[in-house]
């Protein structure tokens, strides 16, 4: 973590160190970094210009909720060898579980409808109209993942995605108050207005997406990750989950320093203005870079997710090398996903409040999802030894149940019209 | 009274023809769907409820095909008891009646014994011919010359969507969807105790060394460590001994 928050000295040296570490790093890592997507940077960047550091603190305390979250999900995945998707199945009623993948499919339409305003709002400040991007991108996405190799062109997007690495340096060049950071992250600042709260539950919902949850249970399962290996994994998981949280409240900082408390964020070139400090003029084309590198990653990581999650759930193929007539659940839910995305975000209006909309939808879905991963570990019949002990159970309940009450409130405050 | 043939095997599996011919099964009278029939009311022979159905129960380790029906669990007050099949005077879609000298006694639960809601429907089972794992959205009983049987399974999405509707729809089999009990060569259990799932193997079993090495290799992908483990040392023993 330490040469993440280094200063940008010797940006090549720090690159190859980072490529380093995420060479070696497992499923956790690359699952709490593909988290860091348009919908995060975005909501991130957003928190940091409205509010400035005041939502420091709240991302320390959605930090250790995503740690208990996530650690549920990997341990679910090691000890049983099944994904969510089936587990549900298997352990709730058929209407339950019906229900459960509702919402997941709801929350990802919602999660890449925000991937494809990403891929927008990136390929503007690159000089290319959304208009035209989007539906290039749409077409490009599904065909590359239906009939070509997809695991390719992810390996391109991740490396564009990289472009984000330059914020932790961007957060120290611009010489924030560190006072004001150090007592923002160390005691609550809380804001006492609608908006606040608001903010507060996409952050939470582009933090502890329910995407992500599945997709770090089924990585795990994927790479046969049993219990025996499972200790290494934990901690695999544990460092992703706060690695990335490290690069968000960075993310906070820099657009705080460079924009902070000037209202809600408005364009993608405001939140790019947080990159000066490190990278001078070329701050909008390098956010613009990673922004589209990050969308076009989860553009298509999302939709497929929730598509597995579905078809274990139906007990149907679920492959990317598969063809579409052996898997047509699965390719199908992935291609409505897709073009819900792509429609959506091609609608006329604000890209960015699109954004921090859809992590919104997702952070009042987050808490109904969590509970069954909680009953899950919690159940000894599910886990043996493994399952949540009484220690774990009740801070993993406090952290479910803290989320469950504030996205209530914010769903309420939205059906009255207040928010 | 109408008579089904079921199929025997899935559908959707086209991989390369059946190793043989299975001989096809005909099930006489209606097919019961466990799915629907799950929380039926259960009466008396003076037709007062007693509770309501909470499982049928099938002995799987008698090596026939199809698994006789053993017993059922009733739910009443919060309390669980178990009559043996022979106490079941009648099995009707929607509702179970029993005879005259019914004794309810403590649920049992030993390894050849296996609750068909709780413990196999929405698992999954190997098939034997064609080697795919499915999950199982429906289980049938039928009456065979030898008593009521597990006769086959629905794996089916359809199934799956009847089942979120209404109790008349849940209760709705579609026999062209059937598949034949006889081709599953081991289904998914919940473990005894504290463990996960494991698997049952059934006689079909056998058929499952003819599999090519690949398709064996993808058929254990499939499938849960603990189970992948248990399925792959069989085919081992199978092929050795």
């Amino acid at each position: 973590m330490s040469n993440i928050a280094a200063p940008a000295a010797r940006p090549r040296r720090r690159l190859k160190r980072v490529l380093a570490f995420a060479a070696i790093a497992g499923p956790g890592l690359i699952a709490a970094n593909a988290g860091n997507d348009a919908g995060g940077v975005l909501t991130y960047a957003s928190a940091g210009a409205q509010f400035a550091y005041r939502t420091l603190f709240v991302m320390v305390i959605v930090t250790v909720a995503l740690v208990v979250v996530q650690e549920m999900c990997a341990r679910l995945g090691a000890y049983t060898g099944e994904g969510l998707g089936a587990l549900i199945r298997e352990q709730f009623s058929l209407r339950a579980s019906a229900g459960a993948m509702a919402l997941l499919f709801i929350a990802n339409c919602g999660l890449t409808v925000s991937e494809f305003a990403g891929i927008g709002a990136a390929m503007e400040l690159l000089g290319v109209s959304r208009y035209i991007a989007i539906p290039v991108a749409l077409v490009g996405l599904w065909a590359l993942t239906v009939f070509g190799d997809y695991s390719k062109g992810e390996k391109v997007a991740l490396v564009l995605s990289l472009a984000f690495i330059v914020y932790p340096a961007a957060a120290i060049l611009a010489h924030p108050n560190a006072h004001v950071v150090a007592r923002d992250l160390l005691t609550p600042q809380f804001v006492h207005s609608t908006a606040f709260l608001v903010l507060v539950v996409a952050l939470i919902g582009t933090t502890i997406t329910p995407y992500m949850q599945f997709y770090v249970a089924s990585a795990v399962v994927d790479k046969k990750i049993g219990p025996e290996q499972y200790p290494a994994e934990r901690v695999d998981t544990v460092n992703g989950a706060i690695l990335s949280d490290i690069v968000s409240i960075f993310i906070i900082i820099a657009t705080a320093a460079a924009v902070g408390g000037t209202g809600p964020l408005v364009s993608a070139r405001e939140a790019a203005l947080a990159l000066v400090p490190a990278v001078g003029s070329a701050a909008p084309a390098l956010f613009g870079v990673g922004l589209l590198g990050a969308s076009l990653l989860a553009a298509v990581v999302v939709p497929l997710s929730s598509s597995y999650a579905i078809a274990e759930g139906i007990g149907g193929e679920r492959s990317v090398s598969d063809s579409f007539r052996r898997a047509p659940v699965f390719f199908g839910l992935f291609t409505v996903q897709l073009v819900v995305g792509a429609v959506v975000a091609l609608a006329p209006g604000n890209l960015i409040s699109l954004v921090v909309n859809m992590q919104l939808l997702n952070g009042v879905i987050t808490p109904v999802l969590l509970t069954f991963v909680l009953i899950l570990a919690n159940r000894r019949s599910v886990l043996g030894d493994a399952a949540n002990g009484r220690v774990f159970k009740v801070i993993a309940t406090i952290c479910v149940a803290t989320v469950g009450v504030l996205a209530f409130a914010v769903l309420m405050l939205k059906l009255l019209g207040k928010a | 009274m109408a008579t089904h043939t079921l199929r025997p095997t899935l559908r959707r599996i086209k991989r390369r023809p059946l190793p043989h011919r299975r001989r096809k099964v005909a099930v006489e009278g209606e097919l019961l769907s466990i799915a629907g029939l799950v929380g039926s009311p259960v009466y008396d022979v003076d037709g007062r409820r007693v509770g309501a159905l909470h499982d049928l129960v099938v002995r799987w380790d008698t090596g026939e095909p199809h698994p006789p029906l053993w017993g059922a669990v009733l739910r009443s007050r919060f309390r669980h008891a178990f009559v043996p099949a022979s106490a079941i005077a009648a099995l009707a879609p929607a509702s179970v009646r029993l005879t005259a000298d019914f004794e309810p006694g403590p649920v049992e639960r030993h390894p050849g014994l296996v609750a068909l809601a709780h413990d196999v429907l929405d698992r999954q089972i190997v098939d034997a011919g064609g080697a795919d794992i499915v999950r199982v959205s429906d289980l049938l009983l039928g009456q065979l010359p030898s008593g009521i049987r597990l006769v086959g399974a629905d794996v089916s999405a359809r199934t799956l969507l009847r089942r979120l509707g209404p109790a008349a729809l849940r209760r709705h089999v579609a026999p062209d969807r059937v598949y034949d009990w006889a081709g599953v060569a081991a289904f998914s259990v919940r473990g005894p105790g504290e463990a996960g799932s494991v698997l049952r193997l059934t006689t079909a079993a056998a058929q499952l060394s003819t599999l090519r090495p690949d398709e064996l290799e993808a058929l254990l992908g499939d499938l849960p460590a603990g189970e992948r483990e248990q399925l792959a040392a069989h085919v081992a023993g199978k092929s050795t001994g």
